[in-house]
């Protein structure tokens, strides 16, 4: 016990460790956080400013991130209405979003987590024209 | 008919002809006529006083008298001089005693057995003291002044006689003088020669008619005197019968038969020729105008003899001999009506006969209280007063044992049930609103029994039901103009009593009811929902209800309330309403996700994101 406690280690060898560390942290970091969110250079929503004026967002595209709290609707021309739940600080904001037809292969479920990539349309609608798991 | 107020006849006749008859009397009338005159009544043969003499028929007390009916009992004149007649003292004082004395004295002068020139003389001198009796109303006077106009017209006649005696001497004369003159004419020789003689004969012709010229003048002129006045004479002797007659027939119609038997026997001794017949009938009936037969009635049909009329006469006064003797013999029995209509019908025919003056009062007095209530009880039945008349009749069942309510029961109870009847009606009418019934049927009740006291109260009650009603119908209106619809729920008990009859009031008020009825629900749903802390339901609760109702000024209290409370829900909801309005369908959709959110329960929410979703969703 005592022998391995006067073990001496390389000041330089340690410095190198921790150097190499964060440098592989920093990587890891980085393309980890490039495969999670692939709308990270779309404009986030901030959800109370659409529920303050929603038509003045008219043609904007906004990423955003929730839950499916619940199904609205269903149309086979235009496709799926969905309760997504927002969070924005510590509150949370049910927004409806719009799902068109070309999605109908997702199987979109109450409690989901979603990243969306979204357009305000005509209507003021969030209607989807990407979507992720998250 | 005013004829018996000019012969200066009792008010109870006058006034007899100047009052209509009672219905009854009328009725009775109206049957006379219609039937077939099987007895010679009309006509020539028909009496002069519709049937010779007044009669009184007992069962309907009606009384006939010249073709005429009167009710006695309904004339109110009559009744109060009946009733003063009850409280006059008999006339059985050394005056009148004296005055019936002078006229037996002056009948018995003037009977048939023991008439002279000199009783006729007594008889006279008796008339000017009969005539002072106040009672008497001076018609002794007139039948005195009748007979001195009747001797008057005899010495006229008298010297038209000696006149024409004169005259007939004179006339005697002449014609001896003539028949001499006519004898004489021819006395002396004719020449023989022919022509000389036809000359004599003519000068002899002529002297014979120079002299009898006057004679025969004279004579026709004496002629014509006597036949002139013996015209006169005949005039004289029948306007003296006809003036005696009149009279003789004036007090036959004041009912005054004393005095019609009595002038009767000096028409027959002033006028001893035997003919009886009255003259009046030829010479004036065919020549009376109307007005006079409006005063005097009409001389055709009076009798035919002054027999006829004494006989009447007589036949009345012993009618009421007969009358005042069953009255006396009804009063000792104690029947109290029939001796008062036995008293009434005799006083009513002759009312200044011995028989009725010299009643004593004790006995008029024992049914003047009948008579009084009596007449009271018809009183109170013309003025319909038909309580009063129940006691009354109930009174006179205690005073007489033979005083008949039936007829007046009848008529009361009659009368009774019609008002009540019409009453009846009115209340019904005045349930349904109408007002034209209602006051017909109050108008009538009113006429049939005026002082019914059913009748004010009825009356009372049903107006004040009908401004009741008619004042809430006018605070409905007031109301619903005003859109108070929370005052007429918290009134509605008035206003459905009020609207009963008024289908559109009544559906303009179920809508009111049922709104308010609507806003109460909720306001109770909210209510309770605030009690368990639900502050967002409670305000959905009363916004439903106010949609429904926006002014009700509970719901806007509540509404107010709630929002404060559920500030959060309330302005989500709002909001999401807000811009559903103005189209903004997603941020519309996403504040009512929110309202949903902050109460899950919420059907405003609900039903929001259900119309919004579709209309997103429409192709």
């Amino acid at each position: 016990m005592s022998r391995r406690a006067h073990q001496k280690t390389s000041p330089s060898a340690g410095v190198w460790l921790l150097g190499a560390f964060l440098v592989l942290g920093g990587l890891g970091a980085f393309f980890l956080q490039k495969d999670t969110n692939p709308y990270r250079t779309v404009e986030p929503l901030k959800p109370s400013d659409y529920l303050e004026n929603a038509n003045s967002l008219r043609g904007n595209v906004y990423r955003l991130e929730g839950m499916i709290s619940g199904s609205l609707g269903w149309s086979q021309e235009k496709g799926r209405l969905f309760s997504l739940r927002v969070s924005q600080g510590d509150k949370d904001f049910p927004l409806p979003i719009l799902v068109p037809s070309a999605f109908r292969e997702i199987n979109l479920q109450k409690g989901q987590r979603y990243r969306l990539k979204a357009r305000v349309n005509e209507d003021g609608l969030l209607q989807i024209e990407d979507m992720t798991k998250a | 008919m005013n004829r018996f107020m000019i012969y200066g006849v009792g008010a109870a006749f006058a006034a007899m002809s100047a009052h209509p008859q009672s219905p009854a009397a009328v009725a009775d009338e109206k049957n006379r006529q219609s039937q077939p005159s099987s007895k010679g009544e009309s006509g020539g043969s028909q009496g002069f006083l519709g049937k010779d003499l007044p009669s009184l028929d007992p069962g309907s007390e009606v009384l006939v008298w010249d073709g005429k009916i009167w009710n006695i009992q309904d004339q109110r004149i009559f009744r109060a001089r009946f009733e003063k007649y009850l409280n006059a003292e008999e006339e059985s004082g050394v005056e009148a005693k004296g005055y019936r004395d002078r006229f037996k004295d002056m009948l018995d002068l003037l009977s048939p057995g023991k008439l002279s020139k000199e009783n006729f003389r007594r008889a006279w001198a008796i008339l000017p003291q009969a005539s002072s009796y106040e009672p008497d109303a001076e018609l002794c006077n007139s039948l005195d002044d009748a007979i001195f106009g009747v001797l008057l017209a005899q010495q006229e006649v008298t010297k038209i006689d000696d006149l024409n005696r004169t005259l007939a001497r004179r006339k005697d004369t002449l014609e001896w003088n003539s028949r001499f003159a006519a004898d004489s004419s021819l006395l002396g020789q004719a020449p023989k020669n022919p022509a000389a003689a036809e000359q004599w004969n003519r000068e002899q012709n002529l002297k014979r008619d120079m002299k009898m010229q006057p004679l025969l003048t004279e004579l026709g002129e004496v002629n014509a005197s006597i036949a002139g006045n013996r015209v006169k004479k005949e005039a004289l002797r029948l306007q003296a019968k006809i003036e005696f007659q009149v009279l003789i027939a004036q007090l036959f119609l004041q009912r005054r038969f004393e005095h019609v038997l009595l002038a009767n026997r000096f028409y027959r001794a002033l006028f001893g020729d035997g003919d009886n017949q009255l003259k009046v009938v030829d010479d004036y009936a065919s020549n009376q105008s109307a007005k006079n037969k409006e005063s005097f009635g009409d001389l055709a049909k009076l009798p035919k003899t002054l027999g006829q009329l004494d006989a009447l006469a007589n036949e009345a006064i012993r009618d009421v001999r007969e009358g005042v003797e069953s009255f006396s013999f009804l009063l000792e029995k104690s029947e109290l009506k029939s001796a008062t209509e036995r008293l009434t019908e005799a006083f009513a025919v002759g009312e200044y006969l011995p028989e009725i003056r010299l009643l004593p009062r004790a006995k008029k007095r024992e049914v003047l209280e009948y008579a009084r209530q009596s007449n009271q009880l018809l009183s109170a039945l013309e003025v319909k007063d038909f309580e009063r008349a129940e006691a009354l009749v109930h009174t006179l069942e205690k005073l007489s044992r033979d005083f008949d309510s039936a007829k007046a029961m009848s008529a009361i109870e009659t009368a009774r049930t019609v008002s009540a009847l019409h009453l009846a009606k009115a209340r019904a009418a005045a349930s349904s609103g109408d007002r034209t019934t209602l006051e017909t049927e109050l108008r009538e009740a009113t006429e049939i029994w005026p002082r019914n006291p059913a009748l004010a109260e009825v009356s009372g009650a049903i107006f004040t039901q009908t401004d009741i009603q008619q004042q809430a119908l006018n605070d409905f209106d007031r109301l619903h103009a005003q859109k108070n619809y929370r005052q007429i729920y918290e009134d509605k008990v008035r206003f459905i009593a009020a609207t009963a009859l008024h289908p559109q009031k009544q559906e303009k008020l179920k809508l009111v009811l049922d709104r308010v009825q609507l806003a109460e629900a909720a306001l109770l749903r909210a209510a309770e929902l605030a009690k368990r802390g639900d502050a967002a339901g409670a305000w959905e609760s009363v916004e439903n209800g106010f949609s429904d109702y926006p002014d009700d000024p509970k719901l806007n209290q509540a509404r107010a309330e709630f929002t404060t409370q559920a500030a959060e829900f309330v302005r989500s909801v709002r909001t999401a309403q807000e811009n559903e309005r103005k189209q903004q369908l997603g941020s519309s959709l996403a504040w009512y996700l929110r309202a949903q959110q902050d109460y899950p329960n919420s059907e405003i929410a609900k039903d929001g994101i259900a119309r919004i979703s579709s209309r997103i969703l429409a192709p």
